[in-house]
């Protein structure tokens, strides 16, 4: 599942002139503007494994997947002013004007060679307008670990480019029925290295990550009705963290990891709760005679959005944890559900009934701004944001069978990450793992 | 398989902390859902780990086998007929019906004649509408039974109820006759 950890004998920064506070991204609308970025082939410095094809591609789709980038088609790509002579992977050595007549803000070179049996990759970012190298990096390890050192490299761009931390080395958990009933799994940010992490051999669902991604819960029948429980993913240890009369169900960790929300029922009625590290009730939050369930939590930890039935349908409400105090904020539409709170907190996505099936929805924190970020054929629900809060992961089967598809946050780029075999729901987004 | 899965129970075993007894295999008792818990009260494990294993029932089954149509012991065809008949309800609703109540009215019938059994109703919902909701909804229908069989006189303690949600449809189709059927509660004789 996890490749050893990255061998790196030398880790250089090449003279790393990081451009100033010119600002690249506005990652306040960032759909609004996406970076042109060139790719060519990495070069081959001496004797090298032949991989710069599918290296550069790798890097060209890692960077894509962010939504932050539009990257160049080779295509498009002019001839080499100079004949005969190769365009170096060095500022000295590029011609920047070439790269800026298509309409490249930013240029990444890499170079391979080889060292003692070791890969030595060099890669350098360039601002092409200025004619400046921003940040470069060498790797030097196995073969093998080449895909991460250019994941790694990715998001050294995404850093320089955005400030934000990249997605890169975060997963996303989600269920798949595949082995005959459902149980957990966990995938990359990009549908790659797909693998099991729950063997309850009963029906588990409802994963979420604890907020340092040490910890999956979930929900599982394993002793005949729904409990809460809790997986290292490391070592796959297994606890129950919580056994109800009833039904346990939506565990969401709080954003400083101390408590649960999680949706129990009391006579058959259920409500939101708060249940500590150890399993042990803290506090009931909802009383009301409606069915109370799917917490999100807001980024500062003090509200919860959820859905509650007490209006006459489900629809979703925000609750203060501290007060209590609850308000309505959806009233469009017969049934709202699954609301997931952005960890930039401005937005709460969330699935809508429309049509026979749902769709994406987002809205503000207080309501307002409702956009319709799926349509057309299929039920799309369950979203769920990535730690940077500029990706929302959901279920659609618009393919006909249920998968985990990925989005910008504005709604473009809906493409479909993972397995097909059965059916996936439920994805849930770690933060970065930084484990790559 | 069932080995691997024997394994898996036994080191899980070892790994399970709240000291509490989950894996025994216990034949009369279930997850005990007595009317006993008062509102705002925190909903205990059992004492004494009676808790019935993984649904040996349908563990594996895919979606859309029925389940509890072959509870284990009882086969005489007053079982049979209360285990088959659902009942029913409306969408996004646990309101019981006058179909629904002379449904429950058999069922109350049997329960009487027959002292000894205890039952486990299985709340279920049409696909439509979020997993979680669903087994909310459905935790809701299971409890609508009871509720009405304890009021009639049936002893709560022979009655436990669990919601499936939206997992164990009773026919896997994708229109509205097959989200009727679907919308139910399931009787299984223990």
């Amino acid at each position: 599942m996890r490749l050893p950890v990255l061998l790196l004998a030398a880790w250089l920064a090449i003279g790393s002139a990081v451009a100033d506070a010119k600002v690249y991204i506005d990652i306040a609308s960032p759909g609004s503007h996406r970076v042109p970025v060139a790719v060519p082939e990495f070069r081959l410095l001496g004797p090298a494994p032949a991989l710069s094809a599918q290296l550069s591609d790798a890097l060209s789709s890692d960077l894509a997947f962010t939504g932050f980038f539009d990257v160049v088609p080779r295509g498009a790509y002019l001839e080499a002013a100079s004949q005969g002579a190769t365009e170096g992977i060095t500022a000295g050595s590029i011609d920047f004007r070439r790269w800026g007549l298509i309409g490249s803000h930013l240029l990444v070179t890499g170079g391979m060679s080889s060292k003692e049996g070791n890969l030595r990759l060099e890669l350098r970012l360039f601002d092409v307008l200025e004619g400046k190298m921003i940040v470069g990096k060498a790797y030097v390890g196995h073969p093998d670990q080449a895909r991460q050192m250019v994941r790694r490299f990715a998001g050294e761009i995404v850093r320089a480019v955005t400030g934000l931390e990249p997605i890169f080395d975060t997963r996303i958990a989600f269920v798949s029925d595949a082995r005959g009933h459902k149980e957990v799994y966990a995938m990359d940010y990009d549908g790659s290295s797909v693998s099991p992490l729950t063997e309850m051999g009963a029906i588990t669902m409802s994963p979420t990550w604890s907020p340092t991604g040490s910890e999956v819960t979930f929900i599982s029948y394993r002793a005949g009705s729904p409990d809460l429980y809790s997986l290292d993913p490391q070592s796959k240890h297994i606890r129950r963290l919580y056994a109800a009369r009833g039904l346990a169900m939506s565990p969401a960790w709080s954003p400083d990891g101390s408590v649960c929300a999680a949706a129990l029922s009391f006579e058959g009625n259920t409500d939101i709760c708060l249940i500590s590290r150890e399993g042990k009730l803290l506090k009931r939050l909802t009383t009301d005679s409606g069915i109370d369930c799917e917490p999100s939590w807001s980024p500062d930890g003090k509200r919860l959005a959820f859905v509650s039935s007490r209006g006459g349908s489900p629809q979703v409400y925000v609750l203060d944890v501290a007060t209590g105090a609850v308000r309505r904020l959806t009233f469009a539409g017969s049934y709202n559900t699954s609301p997931a709170w952005s960890p930039r907190g401005e937005r709460i996505a969330f699935a809508g009934r429309a049509g026979g099936g749902f769709d994406v929805f987002v809205m503000n924190a207080d309501g307002g701004n409702v956009q319709q970020l799926t349509s057309g054929k299929g039920s799309n629900e369950e979203p769920c944001w990535s730690p940077d809060g500029m990706l929302l992961a959901f279920s659609s089967t618009r393919l006909g069978g249920s998968r985990i598809f990925v989005m910008n946050a504005d709604g473009t780029n809906q493409r479909p990450v993972g397995p097909a075999k059965g059916r996936q729901t439920e994805p849930a987004w770690s933060r970065q793992l930084g484990t790559q | 398989m069932l080995r691997k899965l024997l394994i898996i129970m036994s080191v899980t075993l070892l790994l399970v902390n709240f000291g509490c007894a989950m894996k025994s295999i216990c034949p009369a008792a279930g997850p005990g859902t007595s009317a006993g818990a008062a509102p705002g009260s925190a909903p205990q494990l059992a004492p004494g780990g009676d808790i019935v294993t993984p649904g040996e029932e349908g563990l594996t089954s895919p979606a859309g086998t029925p389940v509890g149509g072959a509870a284990a012991g009882d086969h005489s065809a007053a079982a049979a007929k209360f285990e088959n008949q659902d009942v029913l309800f409306d969408y996004d609703s646990f309101e019981l019906s006058p179909a629904a109540i002379s449904v429950l009215d058999a069922k109350v019938k049997y329960l009487k004649a027959n002292p000894g059994k205890r039952v486990r109703i299985e709340g279920n919902c049409d696909e439509r509408g979020s997993t979680e909701y669903n087994l909310a909804l459905g935790e809701r229908r299971a409890f609508a039974a009871k509720k009405y069989l304890v009021n009639a006189g049936v002893d709560a303690t022979r009655l436990d109820t669990v919601s499936y949600g939206e997992e164990r449809p009773a026919d896997p189709g994708h229109d509205e006759a097959a989200w009727a059927k679907n919308r139910r509660d399931h009787f299984s004789v223990l």
